[in-house]
């Protein structure tokens, strides 16, 4: 058994440490994703919380995965759950992404840099962005893609590579990368 | 010496090479060179990059429930709900065993032999109300 599963099956036996051990490791991401699928900010803070509770909920039959991808998956789903019940319009500004360790010059930086780069995946097409964000924050591997979205692998592959073409070439024409 | 084609160092950083030996290929190409060597690393930075999107953190976790306390809690929920159906219940079926009331009502109806003095009399029931419906009296 991986550590991570370990951690979470210590929370689910009460271990308050191993419970906020979650929390740090993977709270930021899971919110990430929930705002890039579904573009609100409180929405984002919901659905990384119900995800964590609904992980120490869950009875796991499979631990061959990640516990990153298994978060990753209960978070798109409940995001996917919360575009369908409300049609939200993108609300950029809203999002706080301040690394509180940064020094407040870079601070601004970073945090502007990451507002463009959520604007630039949010922007990509639907199958792309849909790739692209089950991969980099889902962190499922690519045959749990493919499960998920109902495709071969290699057309979840594909999916990734084209994704991350579009994003290079859109990051680019943003500055974000030279 | 030829260098590897921009689409493959991606394809080779995002692991999604099927062909085993053309793999192997771009490994032992990486090794001699130094050129390829840094397009990788930039696009595995872009990459990093990409996934770097942060959510903020709260300052406190939300408290942890035992499971013992979750059970005990959700049989707190369920005893209350079966209490509340039960009253509820109870009272829908009081209201439905309940007697009707019966209620003769006086029609005040203008006098013919007091008309022209604005005054009224008060006439006998001729029709009984039963919750709701009007029917003559009598029947």
């Amino acid at each position: 058994m991986k550590a991570d599963w370990e951690t979470l099956h210590r929370a689910r036996a009460g271990d308050e440490s191993s419970w906020r051990d979650l929390w740090r490791l993977h709270l930021p991401r899971l919110k990430a994703l929930a705002y890039l699928v579904t573009g609100s900010v409180p929405t984002s803070d919901d659905i990384a919380r119900e995800t964590l509770i609904r992980a120490i909920e869950a009875r796991v039959r499979n631990e061959n995965g990640s516990l990153e991808g298994f978060l990753g998956t209960i978070a798109y789903r409940l995001a996917l759950k919360e575009v369908k019940r409300h049609d939200r319009n993108i609300d950029i500004t809203g999002f706080d992404t301040t690394d509180k360790s940064d020094i407040p010059l870079e601070s601004i930086l970073k945090n502007e840099r990451e507002k463009i780069l959520a604007e630039t995946i949010r922007d990509l097409d639907s199958e792309h962005g849909e790739a692209l964000i089950l991969r980099f924050y889902g962190e499922l591997s690519y045959e749990e893609m493919a499960e998920i979205l109902g495709v071969p692998i290699g057309t979840a592959k594909s999916r990734v590579f084209y994704a991350v073409q579009s994003c290079r070439k859109k990051m680019r024409e943003k500055g974000l990368i030279i | 010496m030829m260098h590897i084609d921009e689409d493959k160092l991606l394809q080779f950083a995002l692991g999604i090479h099927d062909d085993a030996l053309e793999t192997e290929k771009i490994k032992l190409h990486l090794a001699d060179c130094i050129e390829c060597r840094t397009a990788l690393v930039k696009i595995k930075d872009e990459l990093d990059f990409m996934g770097s999107i942060r959510g903020d953190m709260p300052a406190h976790p939300i408290p942890l429930l035992h499971p013992r306390r979750r059970l005990f809690s959700a049989l707190l929920r369920t005893a209350a709900m079966l209490a509340i159906g039960i009253f509820v219940g109870l009272g829908i079926a009081r209201m439905e065993q309940a007697e009707p009331i019966y209620v003769i009502p006086a029609y005040i109806v203008p006098s013919p032999s007091t008309y022209s003095q604005s005054g009224h009399v008060v006439q006998e029931a001729t029709y009984v109300r039963l919750n709701h419906v009007i029917i003559p009296a009598g029947k």
